[in-house]
């Protein structure tokens, strides 16, 4: 039986539309970084100086718009303090995107970000996407301590995106997220493509292309 | 009263109806859904409309009552289209788009989690409230008119026969109209010219229409819709609704779907937003032709304007009276009438037919200006009715839909009952058009109410009443219209009864169209002498309609009626889709900042727990409370981390560790820390620290860390905390090589001699051998016991202090000079305890199950006492020769060989844990009685010799 539904109120022209697809997020990173206030930045679109540390894993959810697909995220923004790693499996565990947070004013933190990398790397499956992101960039011009070549860099090394953010600013912050977003969808449409074999002629990949990790997981 | 107040009625006093909303069920009968609610209970009742819409109490009629549980399904196709589940029924039910319809879902759903979160207490609803509905129901009807969703028109006649509250109007309805089967009968009469690719087809339907169907030549604006996007197919709307958190996914849930309803709910709600308005002149003409050819020309009718209207809409009754046009779908009148039109359609515009529709004499012709054809989405038509038995297409409407950019308009053409007095036929077949046509071409389909403009023509046959013939033909002479139409019948229902509710009419400055000699401008001269009368109107329901003018054509007199005609102006919504797509990202914001909102929050006293020293058998106790200051009921759980098989170490005992909080309570969670004898060697070996994280989560969000800290005793330790290091729970080597209290040892020592076989590699000349040959605890209590207690009355019968026993326990761990402090009985106490904190017991593990086998050979068991390392055997001779000592002073103490052989048995003689708990109650008695009978044999044993 099939059937006509019925004119959505939109009028189907221009309307973006569809069920939303569901997407586990996972934040990680060294404690300070602003994972929280990205996630914070991302869904309330505010910021707060006195952002306080995430002891446990907090939870949010926001959805966006790619290509006329809905990509809701369920964001889990983690605990950065050292005492807590042993705990982030519980989260990056099943998540089909993270987010790998460094503070570009710290090389200790960019140095823990090769360890989540390695690690998310080694425990998870290479169909997680992994973006790198240098938060902080604000304070680009006064502290800076990890030069954007040499993260570009590593990022390419290991098949990552790199973006740097700023959450008080909100600089890159969407970009970030709809980048993500993109890079679900592209991957979804290569492991459909190589399952069923269906070509279509959708240009799926947007006018920015990323270096892509298929295989490396070492 | 509204509908929550008609159920009200009907209820008990102690019970309450939440909400209510009225929709279609599956055969097409009125139906109102209630939520009703009893101490927190709830449930769904389910009645037909006796009457539509229902007034009292007494017009519903029960049908239904569902238990809100688990069990309970409401899936929605869409919003308009659900269908509730429960049991092995499965009813379908159309429902009207408006606010309560999005609070019954909400009730529904708020109805659902408040009976899974009882559930979770333990006590679920038992719903015995229920059981005097469920009887009134076995007697109200006899069969389930639900009972699938095929219509079975005999047993909607059982129900309503039997039914208590039917009214005689009712039955008799029930009687003659035709139920959704009516289509049969009415496709063998009449053609429609759709040809319409996504139509649901009914097998019998797709039959008649095979073989009489007039093929389509024309290209059908159905091909537009099966290049439109929104075309899609059942299984992907099919989606259920709601219940995202606390219940595990369903093999069809689609996360994100009751989301989807409310962003169209949303998006409907700010359509002015992303709309910009376009004006379109839209032509109403209608005329009884009476079953005559057409005249030469209409011209006079269509074309009288100086600008050309954007879109036609004409509609004619009694085309064709001929016998055959009831038996015939061809008609030859239609042709040449439809030529007629098109040939008289304003010279000025260029036209394009959207559709035509005939019901036997009742047609309708919808043109649009070519420039606005490609703008027009989903037309589809649909037909009622109403003749002879109800069934018979000599009286009836017929109906075009179109979608012109965002704007949905219906056009209806009816020919509604004759004569004078037929007021309430009149009536009844325009409630009959209205509720009963639909446009199948959606799913579910659309009614006429559904639309944003309807316009609403046709020969309604209303008439003058309660006026003089003579005295209606003078106003008419004198023009006085205004006086005149007050004794219009339908003028005096309009806006004050439901017949053509939220319809209007432009005021009427025209005589009577009806009824004349033919082919002359003179009232009726036949013997009836039809009195004048207003029978062929336009009507126009919707916003942003303005009317222009409402004329009739004298210059056209073949017919015994005038044709009429009016024009309007209407408002085109046009979407503008880059602000649609912002109000549409928008509404996804603001239902993303919603949920963010609904998750379940908490706040909590401490993060972290700081204990200060923690010892041996010494109970700390804190509370955590978790207050819960969000707007939903919140479930929170202790979790495991990772592959842990406990969410909490063995020494940290936390109560209650899962439970449900409701929005601005709070639950107090103890937090204990209890070192015992079966945590405590792995705290002195240091195999287990004392610290620990709690993961604390929130069903559905998010999740809480929870750290258990403890203060340092001293650099060196930096690793162990607090924990103060006590001799319980030391193993026998490890407290033979320690010289001096335990206190004073440095940690890093005490964790060298608790490593394996730390004893064997003691040079034992090299220290003096300074090695004791038991433990100076043990000694120490033995020593103590021994000179004051082995006279002592009951002597390891009755239980010691815990006070004392800690004092003990410091007093031998700080190597303290003094007497041991307390009674007799609190030093046996600490004894056992001591000698069961023993990480090897006294008899080590490995040698368990061979002193079980050879419990009958008392030689053989000695044989084991001398393979046990030495220190062990030290230790146990040492033991034995003291309660030997013990038992020869039994005249004094009362011990009895029996019970001390147990006691002694169990404590040094102890399963490997990796036995112990897997053994059966038979199998431990037994064991049991073997260590005892091991022991025995050195209690009693003449030839016992250390």
């Amino acid at each position: 039986m099939s059937g006509l539904q019925r004119p959505p109120p939109g009028g189907g022209s221009g309307r973006p539309g569809g069920g939303a697809q569901q997407m586990k997020l996972v934040l990680l990173g060294d404690q300070g970084v602003g994972k929280s206030s990205l996630a914070l930045r991302f869904v309330r679109g505010d910021f707060r100086e006195d952002q306080e540390a995430t002891i446990g894993a907090a939870f949010l959810t926001q959805t966006v718009n790619v290509q006329g697909k809905n990509i809701k995220f369920d964001i889990w923004d983690t605990a950065g303090q050292e005492r807590y790693h042993s705990l982030a499996p519980m989260y990056y565990r099943g998540a089909q995107a993270a987010i790998v947070v460094y503070d570009i004013t710290s090389t200790h933190s960019f140095e823990q970000a090769h360890s989540w990398v390695k690690e998310l790397q080694k425990e998870t499956g290479p169909d997680v996407i992994i973006a790198l992101a240098g938060n902080k960039v604000d304070m680009a011009a006064e502290t800076r301590a990890v030069m954007k070549e040499e993260a570009e860099k590593y990022a390419m090394e290991h098949g990552l995106f790199h973006l740097e953010t700023s959450a008080k600013t909100g600089y890159n912050v969407q970009n970030l997220f709809q980048t993500l977003a993109q890079e679900i969808i592209r991957n979804d449409y290569v492991v459909t493509q190589t399952r069923h074999r269906i070509v279509t002629t959708a240009d799926l990949l947007g006018e920015q292309s990323y270096p892509r990790r298929r295989t490396c997981c070492s | 009263m509204n509908l929550c107040e008609i159920v009200q009625a009907r209820l008990a006093p102690d019970e309450k109806c939440l909400v209510c909303i009225d929709g279609v069920d599956g055969s097409k009968l009125a139906v109102s859904l209630a939520i009703v609610e009893r101490r927190g209970d709830r449930a769904l009742f389910i009645f037909n409309n006796q009457r539509v819409p229902p007034v009292r109490g007494s017009d519903l009629s029960l049908q239904k009552v569902y238990p809100v549980d688990l069990d309970l399904k409401c899936l929605a196709a869409h919003e308009h289209n659900i269908s509730i589940q429960s049991g092995k029924d499965n009813l379908k039910f159309d429902i009207p788009r408006n606010p309560s319809t999005h609070d019954f879902f909400v009730q529904l759903k708020l109805a659902k989690d408040l009976y899974s979160q009882s559930a979770g207490f333990g006590l679920p609803a038992s719903f015995s409230w229920l059981d005097k509905y469920r009887d009134q129901l076995s007697k109200e009807s006899n069969s389930n008119p639900f009972a699938n969703d095929i219509f079975d028109p005999l047993g909607y006649m059982k129900i309503n026969e039997s039914g208590p509250k039917k009214t005689a109007a009712s039955k008799s309805k029930s009687l003659i109209l035709p139920k959704s089967g009516s289509n049969n009968s009415l496709n063998s009469l009449t053609v429609s010219r759709e040809r319409s690719p996504h139509r649901k087809k009914s097998p019998s339907r797709t039959k008649v229409k095979s073989t009489i169907a007039k093929s389509a030549s024309k290209e059908s604006l159905d091909d537009l819709d099966s290049n439109s996007e929104i075309v899609e197919t059942l299984g992907e709307i099919q989606k259920q609704f709601g219940l995202a958190v606390g219940v595990p996914p369903k093999e069809n849930f689609k996360p994100g779907t009751a989301r989807d309803t409310l962003i169209e709910y949303f998006l409907h709600d700010r359509e002015s937003e992303f709309t910009d308005i376009q004006h379109l002149s839209v032509f109403c003409g209608t005329w009884n032709v009476n079953g005559k050819l057409p005249p030469d020309s209409i011209l006079e009718w269509l074309s009288v304007d100086t600008e050309p209207p954007d879109i036609y809409v004409i509609g004619f009754q009694e085309l064709d009276l001929s016998n055959q046009a009831y038996i015939f779908s061809d008609s030859q009148k239609e042709v040449v009438w439809q030529e007629k039109v098109e040939e008289c359609l304003h010279p000025k515009g260029r036209y394009r037919e959207v559709k035509l529709i005939r019901l036997v004499g009742v047609m309708l012709l919808v043109y649009i200006k070519e420039e606005y054809y490609s703008h027009v989405r989903h037309a589809d038509c649909d037909m009622v009715a109403t003749g002879i038995l109800g069934v018979m297409g000599n009286k009836g409407g017929v109906s075009v839909r179109i979608q012109i950019h965002n704007t949905s308009i219906c056009f209806v053409n009816c020919h509604l009952a004759a004569h004078q007095d037929e007021i309430e036929r009149r009536n009844q077949d325009y409630r009959d058009i209205e509720f009963k046509l639909r446009f199948k071409q959606f799913l579910p389909p659309l009614t006429i109410r559904e639309h944003d403009i309807v316009f609403w023509i046709g020969d309604m046959n209303y008439r003058i009443s309660d006026l003089d013939i003579n005295e209606i033909k003078d106003l008419i002479a004198a023009s006085r219209y205004k006086e005149l139409v007050m004794f219009d019948q339908l003028t005096k229902q309009l806006g004050k009864t439901d017949v053509f509710r939220g319809y209007s009419e432009q005021a009427i400055k025209f005589q009577p169209t009806y009824k004349y000699d033919t082919g002359t401008d003179d009232w009726d001269t036949s013997e009836k002498c039809r009195t004048p009368a207003w029978c062929d109107r336009v009507l126009y329901k919707g916003r942003g309609i303005e009317p222009k003018v409402y004329r009739f054509h004298p210059v056209l007199k073949i017919s015994d009626h005038k044709p009429v005609s009016s024009l309007f102006k209407v408002e085109i919504k046009v979407v503008d889709p880059k602000r649609c797509k912002k109000v549409y990202e928008d509404v996804n914001k603001m239902l993303d900042r919603l949920e963010n909102d609904y998750l379940p929050q908490v706040e909590l006293d401490h993060r972290e727990f700081f204990f200060g020293e923690v010892k041996f058998i010494e109970s700390q106790q804190k509370d955590l409370t978790v207050m819960n200051t969000g707007q939903v009921p919140v479930t929170y759980e202790f979790i495991n981390k990772l592959d842990d098989r406990n969410f909490s170490k063995p020494w940290l005992k936390v109560g209650p560790n899962k439970s449900v909080i409701v929005p601005g309570n709070k639950v107090v969670i103890s937090m204990e820390v209890y070192i015992d004898k079966n945590n405590v060697g792995d705290l002195n070996s240091g195999k287990d620290t004392l610290s620990d994280i709690l993961v604390l989560h929130l069903h559905g969000g998010k999740d809480f860390f929870i750290s258990f800290l403890f203060l340092l005793l001293n650099d060196v330790s930096t690793v162990y905390g607090t924990y103060v290091p006590s001799s319980f729970g030391c193993s026998v080597e490890a407290l033979v090589q320690m010289h001096g209290p335990i206190r004073e040892v440095p940690v890093a020592t005490l964790l060298d001699l608790e490593q394996p076989g730390s004893l064997s590699k003691v040079d034992v000349a090299a220290t003096g051998g300074r090695l004791y040959s038991v433990p100076k605890e043990i000694w120490r209590m033995v020593d103590h016991i021994w000179r004051y207690g082995r006279h002592q009355d009951d002597l390891f019968q009755q239980p010691g202090l815990d006070m004392e026993v800690q004092q003990i326990r410091d007093c031998l761990d700080t190597g303290s000079p003094d007497l041991l402090p307390g009674s007799i009985h609190s030093v046996a106490e600490a004894l056992l305890l001591f000698l069961e904190s023993l990480p090897e017991p006294v008899i080590p593990f490995p040698f368990y199950q061979s002193c079980l086998e050879c419990v009958n050979n008392y030689l053989l068991c000695k044989q084991i006492i001398l393979k046990i390392p030495e220190c062990h055997r030290n230790l146990f001779h040492y033991l034995i020769s003291f309660f030997r000592e013990l038992l020869s002073n039994a005249e004094h103490n009362n011990l009895s060989i029996k019970s001390l052989a147990s006691m002694v048995g169990e404590i040094i003689l102890r399963a490997p844990p990796s036995m112990s708990s897997n053994a059966s109650r038979q199998l431990r008695k037994s064991e049991d009685l073997k260590r005892a009978a091991f022991v025995y044999h050195f209690l009693t044993s003449e030839d016992y010799d250390e």
